[in-house]
């Protein structure tokens, strides 16, 4: 629902919206009421009270809606003219039709009955509204793998999961124990104990590649820590390309001004990955110190252009 | 102001309940609340009728009598007022539940959660275990992603700051043609006015706010644009044959179109939009890696090996 609910006009809606999910709840607790609609009880409450004055032209009693919301619970009668639920807007109905496509791709390919069935209320959507242009919208995650570690977590059991680790270029086998969902701007990640390390340990959801019940049980050990691993820090100077610089190295933020030839810190587990970024950032990003560490990428490049030799 | 509201909904059953057009002065002498003078009662029903329109009610004008033609009347239409999906069965409404679900804490989250109350309202019970468990959930906060729905349903050119490459910002215009995610980013693909064709922008490059450029219906969507090809560059492919270590580069081996083991390596072709991007790619994943061809590829790859080379050593 909308957040705003100061003005007059979200009351109309809420009003309007009001009578037909009465009408479709009858004797729905004020209290439940007011949870769904997204307002405290005493909105709830002056919203009704104002509702109980409308009706139809003349205004007797026998006009007017007949709501009874005295002991906590509320029914709705005579407010025929407004039973149905109004029509969706634009921005519901592509609200929908975004989602229907991320349902759309979390079911198995198997399933062509709600397939067929998703696709024609997408037609029926995109009709209601009119839509001319184009919208999709598609996971970064498979479906059932958020919901094998939805239950995990939510249960407390362990899962055996299939993982890639991206800097090391690995696929592992792990037994982790999922404890809760964690997400910056870009990546969901999952905050879990890793039996296979012994330690808490952060994945990345798009990287796990599979998940089912654990075979045997996990107990965090009783000292586990956060991650152990050391944080190496890095020198670099970043010579052009600045935009793609700044999303490899997470810059963002406070970072606008970079410029040509500025210098930055940059930290990493491990000096695998930071070879990994440099490479990867073809040229455009130079490490300048530690010393050694920029004497391997040399010896890398040396050794990856032996392969066309 | 509950007065107002007050007003309003009686204004709404009013000209829903009736069959025929209602004047004006019918509606000041029936509908509660309209008092004062004439003009105030006049600018009174003015504004209310934008409200409506605001709320997406849409009042109709006709004549009372067609013989009279000297004041108007007013209605509104049940079949536009309420949603009509027709007979909709239980799974379909849980499958649409799913659709709003996905929105939880996201941009469009209010208008997916007030769509849900209607749905909930029609009177079907949702059939919820009818469908596999899945939780799907999309992550969009930018602030402007209703500016964007809003501008492609109504065709309302849209500008804003682009970073571009060497972190400029450009302002560009642009007509929205569709919006899309990929990867876990979302994308607006559309007509560059300045450009004069079809470019992509990805929302987390578009810095500050997106305002409209124009009125609404200002430009047509070609009818043969297709959003997921214009996403997968699926216009301009290039070819490549890769050999990849046994047991590396999964991110390369989950694109390949076929593999072929050769022993120690395996060899991939991959077809891809984006030579420079694929450069960064191979790179990454250092002497893993070997490309076989295509040319561009293959010299870009190295030129970058050599200019690392050059950088460090």
């Amino acid at each position: 629902m909308a957040k705003s609910m100061s003005t007059p006009l979200n009351k109309v809606a809420r009003m309007l919206d009001l009578v037909p999910y009465l009408h479709a709840h009858q004797g729905i607790e004020l209290s439940k009421l007011a949870h769904d609609f997204g307002i405290t009880e005493s909105e709830m409450t002056a919203d009704l009270t104002t509702l109980w004055m409308c009706g139809l032209p003349k205004y007797t009693p026998l006009e007017l809606i007949d709501l009874s919301f005295d002991s906590g619970y509320v029914t709705i009668r005579n407010a025929e003219t407004l039973e149905h639920p109004r029509a969706l807007n634009k921005d519901e109905a592509i609200a929908l039709l975004l989602g229907l496509d991320l349902v759309r791709s979390a079911l198995s390919n198997e399933r062509t009955d709600l397939l067929a069935k998703i696709d024609a209320l997408a037609t029926r959507l995109r009709n209601l509204i009119g839509l001319q242009g184009q919208l999709t919208a598609e996971p970064a995650v498979d479906g059932s793998i958020r919901s094998t570690l939805s239950k995990a977590i939510s249960s407390g059991s362990a899962l055996d999961i299939e993982y890639h680790s991206l800097y090391a270029d690995r696929i592992t086998q792990r037994s982790i124990l999922p404890i809760e969902w964690k997400n910056d701007s870009f990546h969901e990640y999952v905050f879990a104990y890793c039996d296979s390390a012994k330690a808490f340990r952060t994945f990345r959801l798009d990287r796990i590649t599979h998940a089912t019940p654990a075979a045997k049980k996990v107990a965090p050990a009783q000292f586990a820590g956060e991650s152990d691993e050391n944080l190496f820090t890095y020198t670099i100077t970043i010579h052009n390309h600045l935009r793609a610089a700044r999303e490899l190295f997470e810059l963002e933020g406070d970072d606008k001004d970079l410029h040509p030839g500025i210098e930055k810190t940059v930290t990493s587990y491990t000096g695998e990955w930071m070879r990994r970024m440099i490479f990867s950032a073809a040229a455009s990003v130079e490490l300048v110190s530690p010393a050694r560490a920029r004497g391997d990428i040399a010896t890398a490049a040396r050794g990856v252009l032996d392969l066309y030799e | 102001m509950s007065r107002k509201s007050e007003r309003l909904v009686n204004l709404t059953i009013a000209l829903l309940a009736t069959k025929r057009f209602v004047t004006k002065s019918e509606i000041f002498r029936t509908v509660d609340g309209y008092e004062g003078s004439p003009e105030t009662k006049e600018r009174m029903f003015e504004r209310d009728k934008d409200d409506l329109r605001n709320l997406g009610i849409e009042i109709e004008v006709g004549s009372f009598d067609p013989l009279f033609e000297d004041e108007a009347g007013y209605r509104i239409r049940p079949e536009g007022y309420a949603l009509n999906l027709n007979d909709i069965t239980g799974e379909e409404l849980a499958l649409l539940s799913l659709a709003a679900e996905a929105w939880r804490g996201a941009a469009l989250d209010d208008a997916a959660q007030s769509a849900l109350l209607r749905l909930s309202s029609i009177g079907v019970v949702s059939d919820i275990d009818s469908l596999p468990a899945m939780t799907p959930r999309l992550s969009s906060s930018h602030i402007s992603f209703q500016t964007l729905t809003t501008a492609i349903t109504s065709r309302i050119p849209v500008t804003f700051n682009y970073i571009a490459k060497e972190l400029s910002t450009e302002i560009r215009v642009v007509d929205p043609y569709g919006i899309a995610t990929r990867n876990g980013h979302w994308y607006l693909v559309g007509l560059d006015h300045k450009r004069e064709g079809i470019r992509i922008f990805r929302f987390d490059r578009i810095d500050g706010d997106i305002s409209k450029y124009a009125k609404g219906k200002a430009y047509e969507i070609p009818a043969d644009f297709d959003l997921k090809s214009q996403l997968d560059g699926a216009d301009s492919l290039s070819q490549s044959r890769i050999d990849i270590r046994k047991g590396k580069a999964h991110v390369l081996r989950q694109m390949a179109t076929s593999i072929e083991d050769k022993g120690e390596w395996d060899q991939i072709a991959i077809s891809y939009p984006d030579t420079e991007r694929m450069i960064k790619l191979v790179l990454w994943h250092g002497n893993d890696v070997k490309v076989v061809s295509d040319d561009d590829l293959r010299n870009g790859v190295i030129a970058s090996l050599k200019h690392l080379v050059a950088l460090h050593g």
